[in-house]
Protein backbone atom coordinates (compact mmCIF):
# COMPACT_ATOMS: atom_id res chain seq x y z
CA UNK A 1 0.00 0.00 0.00
CA UNK A 2 1.22 3.46 -0.92
CA UNK A 3 1.00 5.01 2.52
CA UNK A 4 1.28 8.74 2.95
CA UNK A 5 2.24 10.82 5.93
CA UNK A 6 0.48 14.17 5.72
CA UNK A 7 1.65 16.44 8.52
CA UNK A 8 1.66 13.56 10.97
CA UNK A 9 -1.59 12.11 9.68
CA UNK A 10 -1.16 8.67 8.15
CA UNK A 11 -3.24 7.96 5.05
CA UNK A 12 -3.41 4.38 3.74
CA UNK A 13 -3.07 5.75 0.20
CA UNK A 14 -2.78 9.19 -1.43
CA UNK A 15 -6.34 9.31 -2.76
CA UNK A 16 -8.81 11.75 -1.25
CA UNK A 17 -12.08 13.19 -2.46
CA UNK A 18 -12.18 16.88 -3.30
CA UNK A 19 -14.55 18.93 -1.23
CA UNK A 20 -17.98 19.49 -2.78
CA UNK A 21 -17.79 16.56 -5.16
CA UNK A 22 -18.37 13.75 -2.71
CA UNK A 23 -20.98 15.07 -0.27
CA UNK A 24 -20.26 13.35 3.02
CA UNK A 25 -19.56 10.07 1.23
CA UNK A 26 -22.94 8.44 1.76
CA UNK A 27 -23.99 8.26 -1.91
CA UNK A 28 -20.62 6.88 -3.06
CA UNK A 29 -20.67 4.22 -0.36
CA UNK A 30 -23.32 2.51 -2.52
CA UNK A 31 -20.72 2.08 -5.26
CA UNK A 32 -17.59 1.08 -3.32
CA UNK A 33 -16.12 0.69 0.16
CA UNK A 34 -14.99 4.11 1.37
CA UNK A 35 -12.32 2.37 3.45
CA UNK A 36 -10.39 2.02 0.18
CA UNK A 37 -9.71 5.77 0.23
CA UNK A 38 -6.89 7.59 1.96
CA UNK A 39 -9.30 10.26 3.15
CA UNK A 40 -12.74 11.71 2.56
CA UNK A 41 -12.85 15.49 2.35
CA UNK A 42 -16.39 16.53 3.08
CA UNK A 43 -18.47 19.17 1.35
CA UNK A 44 -17.59 22.61 2.73
CA UNK A 45 -19.62 23.59 5.76
CA UNK A 46 -20.44 27.00 7.14
CA UNK A 47 -21.56 27.80 10.69
CA UNK A 48 -25.18 28.22 9.61
CA UNK A 49 -27.12 26.61 6.77
CA UNK A 50 -26.58 28.22 3.34
CA UNK A 51 -29.14 27.98 0.58
CA UNK A 52 -26.72 28.38 -2.34
CA UNK A 53 -26.98 30.17 -5.67
CA UNK A 54 -29.88 30.40 -8.05
CA UNK A 55 -30.06 27.74 -10.77
CA UNK A 56 -28.87 26.72 -13.27
CA UNK A 57 -25.79 25.78 -11.32
CA UNK A 58 -24.08 23.42 -13.75
CA UNK A 59 -22.81 23.70 -17.33
CA UNK A 60 -20.26 21.66 -19.22
CA UNK A 61 -18.29 21.29 -22.43
CA UNK A 62 -15.92 18.66 -23.73
CA UNK A 63 -13.00 19.71 -21.53
CA UNK A 64 -14.68 20.20 -18.21
CA UNK A 65 -17.48 21.80 -16.30
CA UNK A 66 -18.60 24.95 -14.56
CA UNK A 67 -20.44 25.01 -11.25
CA UNK A 68 -22.00 27.80 -9.26
CA UNK A 69 -23.42 25.88 -6.31
CA UNK A 70 -22.57 28.62 -3.81
CA UNK A 71 -21.64 26.39 -0.86
CA UNK A 72 -25.17 25.11 -0.24
CA UNK A 73 -24.97 23.13 2.99
CA UNK A 74 -26.98 22.42 6.11
CA UNK A 75 -24.50 23.94 8.56
CA UNK A 76 -21.98 22.70 11.12
CA UNK A 77 -24.38 21.01 13.55
CA UNK A 78 -25.95 18.90 10.81
CA UNK A 79 -22.46 17.88 9.72
CA UNK A 80 -21.49 16.82 13.23
CA UNK A 81 -24.71 14.93 13.79
CA UNK A 82 -25.00 13.11 10.46
CA UNK A 83 -21.78 13.11 8.43
CA UNK A 84 -19.34 12.23 11.20
CA UNK A 85 -21.36 9.27 12.60
CA UNK A 86 -21.75 7.92 9.08
CA UNK A 87 -18.07 8.22 8.18
CA UNK A 88 -17.00 6.72 11.50
CA UNK A 89 -17.98 3.32 10.10
CA UNK A 90 -15.17 3.47 7.54
CA UNK A 91 -11.46 3.01 8.00
CA UNK A 92 -10.47 6.27 6.33
CA UNK A 93 -9.45 9.73 7.46
CA UNK A 94 -12.08 12.44 7.59
CA UNK A 95 -11.33 16.02 6.57
CA UNK A 96 -13.84 18.75 7.34
CA UNK A 97 -13.80 21.60 4.84
CA UNK A 98 -14.80 24.94 6.34
CA UNK A 99 -15.72 28.38 5.07
CA UNK A 100 -16.79 31.58 6.79
CA UNK A 101 -17.29 35.26 6.20
CA UNK A 102 -14.31 36.32 8.28
CA UNK A 103 -11.44 34.94 10.38
CA UNK A 104 -13.72 34.85 13.44
CA UNK A 105 -16.20 32.51 11.75
CA UNK A 106 -13.43 30.25 10.48
CA UNK A 107 -12.01 30.12 14.01
CA UNK A 108 -15.41 29.35 15.53
CA UNK A 109 -15.93 26.46 13.09
CA UNK A 110 -12.48 25.08 13.84
CA UNK A 111 -13.17 25.25 17.58
CA UNK A 112 -16.52 23.49 17.22
CA UNK A 113 -15.12 20.70 15.04
CA UNK A 114 -11.92 20.12 16.96
CA UNK A 115 -13.96 18.69 19.80
CA UNK A 116 -14.94 15.85 17.45
CA UNK A 117 -12.60 12.85 17.61
CA UNK A 118 -14.16 11.47 14.41
CA UNK A 119 -12.72 14.32 12.38
CA UNK A 120 -9.00 14.05 11.65
CA UNK A 121 -8.10 17.27 9.85
CA UNK A 122 -9.47 20.59 8.67
CA UNK A 123 -9.25 21.99 5.18
CA UNK A 124 -9.77 25.75 5.07
CA UNK A 125 -11.65 26.71 1.93
CA UNK A 126 -10.14 30.10 1.12
CA UNK A 127 -10.87 29.89 -2.55
CA UNK A 128 -14.49 29.13 -3.44
CA UNK A 129 -15.22 31.27 -6.51
CA UNK A 130 -18.97 31.10 -5.92
CA UNK A 131 -19.29 33.20 -2.81
CA UNK A 132 -18.41 36.84 -2.37
CA UNK A 133 -16.69 38.08 0.71
CA UNK A 134 -17.03 41.45 2.36
CA UNK A 135 -15.44 44.67 1.08
CA UNK A 136 -15.15 43.42 -2.51
CA UNK A 137 -11.99 41.51 -1.65
CA UNK A 138 -12.64 38.66 -4.05
CA UNK A 139 -11.33 35.31 -2.88
CA UNK A 140 -9.77 35.31 0.58
CA UNK A 141 -6.72 33.58 -0.83
CA UNK A 142 -6.07 36.40 -3.28
CA UNK A 143 -4.67 38.38 -0.38
CA UNK A 144 -1.66 36.98 1.50
CA UNK A 145 -2.43 38.89 4.69
CA UNK A 146 -6.10 37.81 4.79
CA UNK A 147 -5.10 34.20 4.09
CA UNK A 148 -2.57 34.30 6.92
CA UNK A 149 -5.10 35.80 9.35
CA UNK A 150 -7.64 33.07 8.63
CA UNK A 151 -5.06 30.28 8.83
CA UNK A 152 -3.82 31.66 12.15
CA UNK A 153 -7.36 31.88 13.52
CA UNK A 154 -8.06 28.26 12.55
CA UNK A 155 -4.72 27.04 13.87
CA UNK A 156 -5.34 28.73 17.20
CA UNK A 157 -8.66 26.92 17.59
CA UNK A 158 -7.89 23.58 15.94
CA UNK A 159 -6.25 20.63 17.61
CA UNK A 160 -5.91 18.77 14.31
CA UNK A 161 -3.75 19.31 11.20
CA UNK A 162 -4.90 22.27 9.11
CA UNK A 163 -4.69 22.50 5.32
CA UNK A 164 -5.33 25.69 3.35
CA UNK A 165 -7.05 25.25 -0.02
CA UNK A 166 -5.88 27.89 -2.48
CA UNK A 167 -6.74 29.17 -5.93
CA UNK A 168 -4.38 29.47 -8.88
CA UNK A 169 -6.13 32.73 -9.78
CA UNK A 170 -3.56 34.90 -7.97
CA UNK A 171 -0.60 36.96 -9.12
CA UNK A 172 2.03 34.94 -7.22
CA UNK A 173 0.92 31.66 -5.70
CA UNK A 174 4.25 31.12 -3.92
CA UNK A 175 3.72 34.32 -1.93
CA UNK A 176 0.27 33.18 -0.74
CA UNK A 177 1.56 29.67 -0.04
CA UNK A 178 4.45 30.99 2.08
CA UNK A 179 2.09 33.30 3.98
CA UNK A 180 -0.10 30.28 4.85
CA UNK A 181 2.95 28.27 5.90
CA UNK A 182 4.19 31.06 8.13
CA UNK A 183 0.73 31.43 9.68
CA UNK A 184 0.94 27.79 10.75
CA UNK A 185 -0.75 25.79 7.99
CA UNK A 186 0.27 22.13 8.18
CA UNK A 187 -0.26 21.68 4.44
CA UNK A 188 -1.81 23.13 1.30
CA UNK A 189 -4.42 21.92 -1.15
CA UNK A 190 -3.79 23.13 -4.71
CA UNK A 191 -5.97 24.07 -6.59
CA UNK A 192 -9.64 24.97 -6.19
CA UNK A 193 -11.82 25.47 -9.27
CA UNK A 194 -10.86 28.49 -11.38
CA UNK A 195 -13.23 31.47 -11.60
CA UNK A 196 -14.70 31.20 -15.09
CA UNK A 197 -17.68 31.85 -17.34
CA UNK A 198 -19.61 30.13 -20.09
CA UNK A 199 -22.06 31.93 -22.33
CA UNK A 200 -25.10 30.71 -24.24
CA UNK A 201 -25.09 32.59 -27.54
CA UNK A 202 -28.67 31.52 -28.32
CA UNK A 203 -30.16 33.09 -25.20
CA UNK A 204 -27.33 35.62 -24.75
CA UNK A 205 -27.24 34.64 -21.12
CA UNK A 206 -24.48 33.26 -18.93
CA UNK A 207 -24.67 29.46 -18.71
CA UNK A 208 -25.06 29.50 -14.92
CA UNK A 209 -27.47 31.54 -12.81
CA UNK A 210 -24.75 33.32 -10.86
CA UNK A 211 -23.18 34.54 -14.15
CA UNK A 212 -19.80 33.03 -13.31
CA UNK A 213 -18.71 29.85 -11.58
CA UNK A 214 -15.81 27.54 -10.87
CA UNK A 215 -14.11 25.67 -13.70
CA UNK A 216 -13.04 22.09 -13.11
CA UNK A 217 -12.33 18.90 -15.00
CA UNK A 218 -9.51 17.79 -17.28
CA UNK A 219 -9.04 21.24 -18.82
CA UNK A 220 -7.60 22.71 -15.59
CA UNK A 221 -5.03 19.97 -14.98
CA UNK A 222 -2.10 21.76 -16.68
CA UNK A 223 -2.75 24.88 -14.57
CA UNK A 224 -2.95 22.78 -11.41
CA UNK A 225 0.25 20.87 -12.22
CA UNK A 226 2.25 24.06 -12.65
CA UNK A 227 0.83 25.50 -9.45
CA UNK A 228 1.82 22.39 -7.49
CA UNK A 229 5.28 22.38 -9.03
CA UNK A 230 5.85 26.07 -8.26
CA UNK A 231 4.65 25.79 -4.69
CA UNK A 232 6.50 22.51 -4.04
CA UNK A 233 9.77 24.35 -4.52
CA UNK A 234 8.66 27.30 -2.38
CA UNK A 235 7.38 25.68 0.83
CA UNK A 236 8.30 22.87 3.21
CA UNK A 237 4.77 21.75 4.14
CA UNK A 238 3.07 18.93 2.21
CA UNK A 239 0.88 19.64 -0.80
CA UNK A 240 -2.32 17.90 -1.77
CA UNK A 241 -2.66 18.17 -5.54
CA UNK A 242 -6.05 18.65 -7.15
CA UNK A 243 -7.48 19.84 -10.44
CA UNK A 244 -8.66 17.76 -13.36
CA UNK A 245 -7.47 14.37 -12.11
CA UNK A 246 -9.48 11.84 -14.12
CA UNK A 247 -7.35 8.71 -13.76
CA UNK A 248 -4.33 7.22 -11.98
CA UNK A 249 -1.84 8.61 -14.52
CA UNK A 250 -3.11 12.14 -13.87
CA UNK A 251 -2.70 11.54 -10.13
CA UNK A 252 0.86 10.24 -10.60
CA UNK A 253 1.76 13.37 -12.59
CA UNK A 254 0.74 15.47 -9.58
CA UNK A 255 2.92 13.34 -7.29
CA UNK A 256 5.84 13.82 -9.70
CA UNK A 257 5.27 17.58 -9.48
CA UNK A 258 5.49 17.46 -5.70
CA UNK A 259 2.08 16.45 -4.36
CA UNK A 260 2.05 14.13 -1.32
CA UNK A 261 -1.57 13.23 -1.91
CA UNK A 262 -4.25 13.95 -4.49
CA UNK A 263 -7.90 14.95 -4.46
CA UNK A 264 -10.39 13.63 -6.97
CA UNK A 265 -13.14 16.09 -7.82
CA UNK A 266 -15.28 16.31 -10.95
CA UNK A 267 -14.15 12.82 -11.99
CA UNK A 268 -16.52 11.50 -9.30
CA UNK A 269 -19.44 12.85 -11.34
CA UNK A 270 -18.29 11.12 -14.51
CA UNK A 271 -17.25 7.86 -12.89
CA UNK A 272 -18.67 7.07 -9.45
CA UNK A 273 -15.83 4.57 -8.98
CA UNK A 274 -13.10 7.12 -9.78
CA UNK A 275 -11.56 7.30 -6.29
CA UNK A 276 -11.37 3.52 -5.95
CA UNK A 277 -9.96 3.00 -9.45
CA UNK A 278 -7.37 5.77 -9.06
CA UNK A 279 -6.18 4.33 -5.71
CA UNK A 280 -5.82 0.92 -7.39
CA UNK A 281 -4.02 2.43 -10.38
CA UNK A 282 -1.49 4.22 -8.18
CA UNK A 283 -0.83 1.01 -6.25
CA UNK A 284 -0.31 -0.88 -9.50
CA UNK A 285 2.13 1.74 -10.83
CA UNK A 286 4.16 1.60 -7.62
CA UNK A 287 4.36 -2.18 -7.78
CA UNK A 288 5.28 -2.28 -11.47
CA UNK A 289 8.01 0.29 -10.98
CA UNK A 290 9.32 -1.22 -7.73
CA UNK A 291 8.54 1.92 -5.79
CA UNK A 292 8.14 1.31 -2.07
CA UNK A 293 7.55 4.79 -0.79
CA UNK A 294 5.84 7.88 -2.14
CA UNK A 295 8.98 9.94 -1.53
CA UNK A 296 10.65 7.98 -4.32
CA UNK A 297 8.28 9.63 -6.79
CA UNK A 298 7.23 12.84 -5.10
CA UNK A 299 8.76 15.90 -6.73
CA UNK A 300 11.04 13.68 -8.85
CA UNK A 301 10.17 15.48 -12.06
CA UNK A 302 13.24 15.39 -14.35
CA UNK A 303 14.04 18.97 -15.28
CA UNK B 1 -28.32 2.24 -8.00
CA UNK B 2 -25.41 0.78 -9.88
CA UNK B 3 -22.79 1.74 -12.40
CA UNK B 4 -22.42 -0.79 -15.19
CA UNK B 5 -21.42 -1.33 -18.78
CA UNK B 6 -23.88 -2.97 -21.12
CA UNK B 7 -24.41 -3.57 -24.82
CA UNK B 8 -26.75 -1.58 -27.03
CA UNK B 9 -29.42 -4.13 -28.05
CA UNK B 10 -31.11 -1.80 -30.50
CA UNK B 11 -30.96 1.85 -31.57
CA UNK B 12 -33.91 2.94 -33.69
CA UNK B 13 -34.58 6.29 -35.30
CA UNK B 14 -38.25 6.99 -34.65
CA UNK B 15 -38.57 10.37 -36.25
CA UNK B 16 -36.60 13.44 -37.16
CA UNK B 17 -33.80 13.53 -34.57
CA UNK B 18 -35.67 11.16 -32.22
CA UNK B 19 -34.03 7.90 -31.19
CA UNK B 20 -34.79 4.97 -28.92
CA UNK B 21 -31.99 2.90 -27.44
CA UNK B 22 -32.67 -0.49 -25.87
CA UNK B 23 -30.18 -2.10 -23.48
CA UNK B 24 -30.04 -4.78 -20.82
CA UNK B 25 -30.15 -3.13 -17.40
CA UNK B 26 -28.19 -4.52 -14.46
CA UNK B 27 -30.97 -3.63 -12.08
CA UNK B 28 -34.15 -5.65 -11.61
CA UNK B 29 -36.46 -2.94 -10.34
CA UNK B 30 -37.20 0.58 -11.53
CA UNK B 31 -40.06 3.04 -11.09
CA UNK B 32 -41.71 5.12 -13.82
CA UNK B 33 -40.13 8.57 -13.61
CA UNK B 34 -36.72 7.32 -12.51
CA UNK B 35 -33.76 8.02 -14.77
CA UNK B 36 -30.32 6.79 -15.76
CA UNK B 37 -27.12 8.77 -16.31
CA UNK B 38 -25.45 7.79 -19.57
CA UNK B 39 -21.82 8.48 -20.41
CA UNK B 40 -21.47 9.89 -23.92
CA UNK B 41 -18.00 8.77 -24.97
CA UNK B 42 -16.17 9.91 -28.09
CA UNK B 43 -14.51 12.88 -29.77
CA UNK B 44 -15.92 16.17 -28.54
CA UNK B 45 -18.13 14.38 -26.00
CA UNK B 46 -19.51 16.53 -23.21
CA UNK B 47 -17.66 16.20 -19.89
CA UNK B 48 -20.66 15.11 -17.84
CA UNK B 49 -23.04 12.19 -18.20
CA UNK B 50 -26.47 12.96 -19.62
CA UNK B 51 -29.62 12.02 -17.70
CA UNK B 52 -32.47 10.19 -19.48
CA UNK B 53 -35.75 9.06 -17.97
CA UNK B 54 -36.52 5.39 -18.34
CA UNK B 55 -38.87 5.11 -21.31
CA UNK B 56 -39.80 1.44 -20.99
CA UNK B 57 -38.66 -1.20 -18.54
CA UNK B 58 -39.14 -4.90 -18.08
CA UNK B 59 -37.16 -6.28 -15.17
CA UNK B 60 -38.04 -9.91 -15.91
CA UNK B 61 -37.01 -9.79 -19.56
CA UNK B 62 -34.06 -7.53 -18.73
CA UNK B 63 -34.99 -4.70 -21.06
CA UNK B 64 -34.62 -0.98 -20.53
CA UNK B 65 -35.17 1.78 -23.08
CA UNK B 66 -34.41 5.48 -23.30
CA UNK B 67 -36.03 7.86 -25.77
CA UNK B 68 -34.23 11.06 -26.71
CA UNK B 69 -33.95 13.87 -29.20
CA UNK B 70 -30.60 14.67 -30.81
CA UNK B 71 -29.93 18.18 -29.56
CA UNK B 72 -26.19 18.42 -28.89
CA UNK B 73 -22.93 16.53 -29.19
CA UNK B 74 -23.79 14.08 -26.41
CA UNK B 75 -27.06 12.92 -27.93
CA UNK B 76 -25.45 12.98 -31.36
CA UNK B 77 -22.89 10.44 -30.12
CA UNK B 78 -25.66 8.28 -28.64
CA UNK B 79 -27.68 8.51 -31.86
CA UNK B 80 -24.74 6.98 -33.75
CA UNK B 81 -24.40 3.93 -31.49
CA UNK B 82 -24.91 0.57 -33.17
CA UNK B 83 -26.14 -2.72 -31.82
CA UNK B 84 -23.32 -4.27 -29.80
CA UNK B 85 -21.67 -0.93 -28.89
CA UNK B 86 -21.06 -0.45 -25.19
CA UNK B 87 -22.92 1.92 -22.91
CA UNK B 88 -21.75 3.09 -19.48
CA UNK B 89 -24.79 3.64 -17.30
CA UNK B 90 -25.53 4.67 -13.72
CA UNK B 91 -29.01 4.01 -12.40
CA UNK B 92 -31.78 3.78 -11.65
CA UNK B 93 -31.73 7.23 -10.07
CA UNK B 94 -34.20 9.60 -8.44
CA UNK B 95 -37.71 9.33 -7.18
CA UNK B 96 -40.42 8.36 -9.67
CA UNK B 97 -44.15 8.98 -10.04
CA UNK B 98 -46.44 7.79 -7.27
CA UNK B 99 -49.67 6.36 -8.72
CA UNK B 100 -52.63 7.86 -6.92
CA UNK B 101 -55.75 6.01 -5.81
CA UNK B 102 -57.93 8.01 -8.22
CA UNK B 103 -60.76 6.97 -10.52
CA UNK B 104 -59.22 8.81 -13.45
CA UNK B 105 -55.60 9.28 -14.40
CA UNK B 106 -54.50 12.04 -16.78
CA UNK B 107 -51.04 11.71 -18.27
CA UNK B 108 -49.70 14.84 -19.97
CA UNK B 109 -46.53 14.85 -22.05
CA UNK B 110 -45.08 17.72 -24.06
CA UNK B 111 -42.22 17.29 -26.55
CA UNK B 112 -39.63 14.84 -25.27
CA UNK B 113 -41.50 14.92 -21.97
CA UNK B 114 -43.37 11.91 -23.30
CA UNK B 115 -40.24 9.79 -22.60
CA UNK B 116 -40.99 8.68 -19.00
CA UNK B 117 -44.75 8.55 -19.51
CA UNK B 118 -44.97 5.33 -21.52
CA UNK B 119 -43.53 3.34 -18.61
CA UNK B 120 -46.03 5.12 -16.35
CA UNK B 121 -49.01 4.54 -18.68
CA UNK B 122 -48.17 0.85 -18.81
CA UNK B 123 -48.15 0.67 -15.02
CA UNK B 124 -51.37 2.65 -14.54
CA UNK B 125 -53.14 0.61 -17.21
CA UNK B 126 -52.72 -2.57 -15.20
CA UNK B 127 -54.18 -0.96 -12.10
CA UNK B 128 -57.53 0.73 -11.53
CA UNK B 129 -59.41 3.57 -13.17
CA UNK B 130 -59.37 5.06 -16.65
CA UNK B 131 -56.26 6.53 -18.25
CA UNK B 132 -56.34 9.53 -20.59
CA UNK B 133 -53.05 10.36 -22.28
CA UNK B 134 -52.49 13.89 -23.57
CA UNK B 135 -49.54 14.13 -25.93
CA UNK B 136 -48.43 17.43 -27.41
CA UNK B 137 -45.56 18.70 -29.54
CA UNK B 138 -44.71 21.36 -32.10
CA UNK B 139 -45.49 18.99 -34.96
CA UNK B 140 -46.75 15.43 -35.59
CA UNK B 141 -43.25 14.02 -36.31
CA UNK B 142 -42.25 14.85 -32.74
CA UNK B 143 -44.80 12.47 -31.19
CA UNK B 144 -43.11 9.22 -32.15
CA UNK B 145 -44.82 6.48 -30.16
CA UNK B 146 -48.50 7.41 -30.06
CA UNK B 147 -49.52 3.93 -31.26
CA UNK B 148 -47.84 2.26 -28.28
CA UNK B 149 -49.46 4.77 -25.93
CA UNK B 150 -52.87 3.81 -27.40
CA UNK B 151 -52.54 0.34 -25.88
CA UNK B 152 -52.70 1.86 -22.41
CA UNK B 153 -55.42 4.49 -22.63
CA UNK B 154 -57.26 7.05 -24.67
CA UNK B 155 -54.74 9.26 -26.49
CA UNK B 156 -55.56 12.93 -27.11
CA UNK B 157 -53.13 14.69 -29.42
CA UNK B 158 -52.42 18.34 -29.95
CA UNK B 159 -49.75 20.08 -32.02
CA UNK B 160 -48.78 23.70 -32.47
CA UNK B 161 -48.96 23.39 -36.27
CA UNK B 162 -52.08 21.22 -36.39
CA UNK B 163 -50.37 18.29 -38.13
CA UNK B 164 -51.72 15.89 -35.50
CA UNK B 165 -54.80 16.25 -33.33
CA UNK B 166 -56.04 19.66 -32.38
CA UNK B 167 -54.04 22.77 -33.32
CA UNK B 168 -53.40 24.12 -29.84
CA UNK B 169 -51.24 23.74 -26.75
CA UNK B 170 -51.82 20.88 -24.33
CA UNK B 171 -53.79 22.97 -21.83
CA UNK B 172 -56.82 23.25 -24.16
CA UNK B 173 -57.76 19.54 -24.29
CA UNK B 174 -56.54 19.00 -20.74
CA UNK B 175 -58.78 21.72 -19.30
CA UNK B 176 -61.73 20.49 -21.35
CA UNK B 177 -61.30 17.02 -19.85
CA UNK B 178 -60.80 18.38 -16.35
CA UNK B 179 -64.04 20.37 -16.64
CA UNK B 180 -66.08 17.33 -17.56
CA UNK B 181 -64.38 14.75 -15.34
CA UNK B 182 -66.91 13.27 -12.88
CA UNK B 183 -64.31 13.26 -10.11
CA UNK B 184 -60.96 15.02 -9.72
CA UNK B 185 -58.37 12.96 -11.61
CA UNK B 186 -54.71 12.53 -10.76
CA UNK B 187 -52.39 14.29 -13.21
CA UNK B 188 -48.89 13.10 -14.12
CA UNK B 189 -46.94 15.45 -16.37
CA UNK B 190 -43.57 15.84 -18.01
CA UNK B 191 -42.45 18.41 -20.56
CA UNK B 192 -41.04 21.91 -20.97
CA UNK B 193 -41.07 24.12 -17.88
CA UNK B 194 -43.72 26.49 -19.26
CA UNK B 195 -46.05 23.60 -20.03
CA UNK B 196 -45.59 22.14 -16.55
CA UNK B 197 -46.30 25.49 -14.95
CA UNK B 198 -49.51 25.61 -16.93
CA UNK B 199 -50.48 22.03 -16.02
CA UNK B 200 -49.73 22.78 -12.36
CA UNK B 201 -52.08 25.77 -12.48
CA UNK B 202 -54.83 23.67 -14.09
CA UNK B 203 -54.32 20.96 -11.49
CA UNK B 204 -54.72 23.50 -8.70
CA UNK B 205 -57.79 25.06 -10.36
CA UNK B 206 -59.58 21.71 -10.65
CA UNK B 207 -58.24 20.31 -7.37
CA UNK B 208 -56.45 17.46 -9.13
CA UNK B 209 -53.40 15.93 -7.44
CA UNK B 210 -50.62 16.83 -9.86
CA UNK B 211 -47.14 15.37 -10.15
CA UNK B 212 -44.54 16.84 -12.48
CA UNK B 213 -41.21 15.49 -13.66
CA UNK B 214 -38.66 18.32 -13.82
CA UNK B 215 -35.44 18.77 -15.73
CA UNK B 216 -32.35 20.72 -14.67
CA UNK B 217 -28.69 20.76 -15.66
CA UNK B 218 -27.15 17.97 -13.64
CA UNK B 219 -23.67 16.75 -12.72
CA UNK B 220 -23.55 13.77 -10.35
CA UNK B 221 -27.16 12.55 -10.54
CA UNK B 222 -26.71 11.14 -7.03
CA UNK B 223 -27.58 14.06 -4.77
CA UNK B 224 -23.96 14.89 -4.03
CA UNK B 225 -23.05 18.04 -5.93
CA UNK B 226 -26.17 20.13 -5.24
CA UNK B 227 -26.13 21.19 -8.88
CA UNK B 228 -29.67 20.49 -10.08
CA UNK B 229 -31.47 22.78 -7.66
CA UNK B 230 -35.14 23.64 -8.03
CA UNK B 231 -36.83 26.25 -5.85
CA UNK B 232 -39.51 24.80 -3.59
CA UNK B 233 -42.12 26.12 -1.17
CA UNK B 234 -40.47 24.78 1.93
CA UNK B 235 -39.51 26.50 5.13
CA UNK B 236 -36.44 24.36 5.80
CA UNK B 237 -34.63 24.59 2.49
CA UNK B 238 -35.06 26.96 -0.41
CA UNK B 239 -34.00 24.36 -2.95
CA UNK B 240 -34.46 20.66 -3.54
CA UNK B 241 -32.37 18.53 -5.88
CA UNK B 242 -34.00 17.24 -9.05
CA UNK B 243 -31.74 14.17 -9.14
CA UNK B 244 -32.42 12.81 -5.68
CA UNK B 245 -35.56 14.43 -4.28
CA UNK B 246 -37.06 14.42 -7.80
CA UNK B 247 -37.22 14.40 -10.74
CA UNK B 248 -40.90 13.91 -9.86
CA UNK B 249 -42.35 16.48 -7.48
CA UNK B 250 -45.82 17.38 -6.33
CA UNK B 251 -46.67 20.39 -8.48
CA UNK B 252 -47.94 22.38 -5.51
CA UNK B 253 -44.50 22.20 -3.85
CA UNK B 254 -42.69 23.97 -6.68
CA UNK B 255 -42.11 27.72 -6.92
CA UNK B 256 -43.31 28.30 -10.49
Amino acid sequence: MVKVNLAGLELKNPVMSASGTFGYGEEFAEFFDLSLMGAVVCKTITLKQREGNKPPRIADFSGGMLNSIGLENKGAEYFVQTALPFLEKYDTKVFASIAGNDAGEYGALAARLSAEPRMHAIEINLSCPNVTHGCGRGLFCQNAQTSAQIVAAVKAAAKKPVFAKLSAMVSDITQIARACQEAGADGLTLINTLPAMMVDLKTRKPAVGNASGGLSGGCIKPVALKTVWDVYRAVKIPIIGSGGIMNANDALEFILCGASAVQIGSANFVNPLACKEIAEGIEEYFQKNNLRDITQLRGQLKI
Amino acid sequence: MKNFKTEVLENIKLGRDIFRIKFKPQFAVARPGQFVEVLCAGAGAPFLRRPFCIHRFDGEKGICEILFRRVGRGTEILSNLKQGDMLDITGPLGKGFEPQAAQHHFIAGGGMGIAPLLFLAEELYGKCGSVKIFLAAKTAAEIPCQDIFKQFGEVILSTEDGTAGEKCLIDTPLERALKTAPAAPAIYACGPHGMLRCVAALGAKYKAHTQVSLEENMACGLGVCQGCAVEVKNKDTKYKMVCKEGPVFNAEDIVW
